[in-house]
């Protein structure tokens, strides 16, 4: 999405940021990003998007503003609409690399598989490879994500990733473009965080092996 | 759509949440319940189940079929051993699945990739690529390519082949690779 039309989606939705940056606000646009935002559901693996209805349609923008000296993320998305996070990224906003716009994407149909790559030992990132072969390329790197799935627009990658301890799902944007290194260190955002004492680790049983969860 | 809990050490059932986080829903009960698959139209998933823990016999492990709200449980590979992670084609009309049956002639259960029409009939096996685990196949976003994960090669890879079983490959080849999901078409 083009700065512009970010722009416009403050001025016409949030006159109150309008009404703040006129009295010093000084609101900035990042966007768009690569994100990753942890949804919650503890304990939990195997992610599929659901195909339509408001399940389906979910537009995830996220841009920062800096008011006060601190730096905020505010998420929009055709569910929950625009928001104000708790969060602050004041450290990380510094740091944080703008992604390639839309339109140099990659949108080939079918063009990538995402996959669950065990590179070292004990560890596990998201990767993406073409369905055609060719070379791999790497998008998380905490070691501790796995079960990448594709939203149905093939804007977001959900996943599960014990990151911080707990395994949940998180999802990112899957901005990928020729010659993009991997998603950076991303701010996050939380959003229905559920307390989760289980954690999950990755088991095999006699005829597979799956990802499961243990308590 | 997710799974939670453990199907090897007791429960594991299927839910399902908004894209937000919000609004986490259970959709099965009871037994074991993993590997859930949308229809193309949303009315219905498929999932993987044992409803051994329960004593059900009529229901026992495999394939089974049910509305999106949870209702109308039913099992579609009663003539398989064992058969899980099935993946419903883009066009609504087959259920991708890996199955396990023994072989008449040596006795010895034989893993395969089959597909089967969407109401559970004639299935039919595609493929058995070589590797001792055989998992996770996933349809292309126009249905002429099937991904899977393989061990066949000594380590664990993401394969393509075509729709029919043929041209086998390797995208993958360093560590362990697992887990494929393709990228939608419809941008």
């Amino acid at each position: 999405m083009p700065g512009y039309t970010l722009t416009r989606h403050i001025r016409e939705n949030l006159p109150q940021l309008e009404e703040g940056a006129a009295s010093g606000l000084d609101v900035k646009v990042h966007g768009p990003r690569e994100e990753v935002v942890e949804l919650g559901g503890a304990d939990a693996w195997r992610i599929r998007w659901s195909y339509k209805g408001d399940l389906g349609r979910v537009q995830l923008v996220q841009y920062t503003f800096v008011r006060e000296g601190q730096v905020y993320l505010f998420t929009y998305s055709t569910l929950k609409q625009w928001e104000e996070s708790a969060d602050v990224f004041a450290a990380s906003a510094r740091s944080i690399q703008i992604g390639a716009p839309p339109e140099a994407e990659s949108s080939k149909a079918g063009g990538l598989i995402a996959f669950e790559g065990e590179r070292q030992e004990e560890t596990s990132d998201i990767y993406v490879v073409p369905a055609s072969g060719g070379t791999e390329r790497r998008l998380t790197r905490t070691g501790k994500d796995a079960s990448p799935m594709w939203s149905p627009d093939g804007k977001l990658i959900a996943f599960r990733s014990a990151r911080d301890g707990n395994d949940e799902i998180y999802v990112m944007r899957a901005a990928i473009s020729s010659g993009s290194p991997a998603i950076p260190r991303p701010p996050r955002t939380r959003h229905g965080r559920r307390t989760a004492s289980e954690s999950c680790s990755r088991v095999g049983v006699a005829t597979r092996a799956r990802a499961t969860c243990t308590r | 759509m997710f799974t939670r809990g453990s199907c090897d050490e007791g429960a594991c059932d299927l839910y399902e949440m908004n894209a937000d986080g919000s609004g986490v829903r259970r959709l099965t009960r009871g037994g074991q319940s993993s590997d859930g698959s949308w229809s193309p139209d949303g009315e219905q998933i498929v999932f993987w189940s044992s409803r051994r823990l329960l004593l059900d016999l009529s229901g026992g492990s495999g394939i089974f079929v049910m509305n999106a709200d949870g209702s109308g449980n039913r099992r579609l590979t009663p003539d398989f051993d064992t058969a899980w992670n099935p993946d419903w084609s883009p066009d609504g009309e087959t259920i991708l699945f890996v199955g396990s049956k023994d072989d008449p002639g040596t006795g010895d259960e034989v893993t395969a990739i089959y597909r089967m029409n969407a109401d559970g009939s004639d299935p039919r096996k595609i493929a058995s690529p070589t590797g001792y685990w055989i998992d996770e196949p996933e349809w292309s976003p126009d249905g002429n390519s099937i991904a899977f994960f393989s061990d066949g090669q000594g380590v664990g890879a993401i394969w393509v082949m075509k729709a029919d079983g043929t041209r086998q490959r390797p995208l993958t080849r360093s560590g362990d690779s697992h887990s494929p999901s393709w990228q939608p078409s419809s941008n």
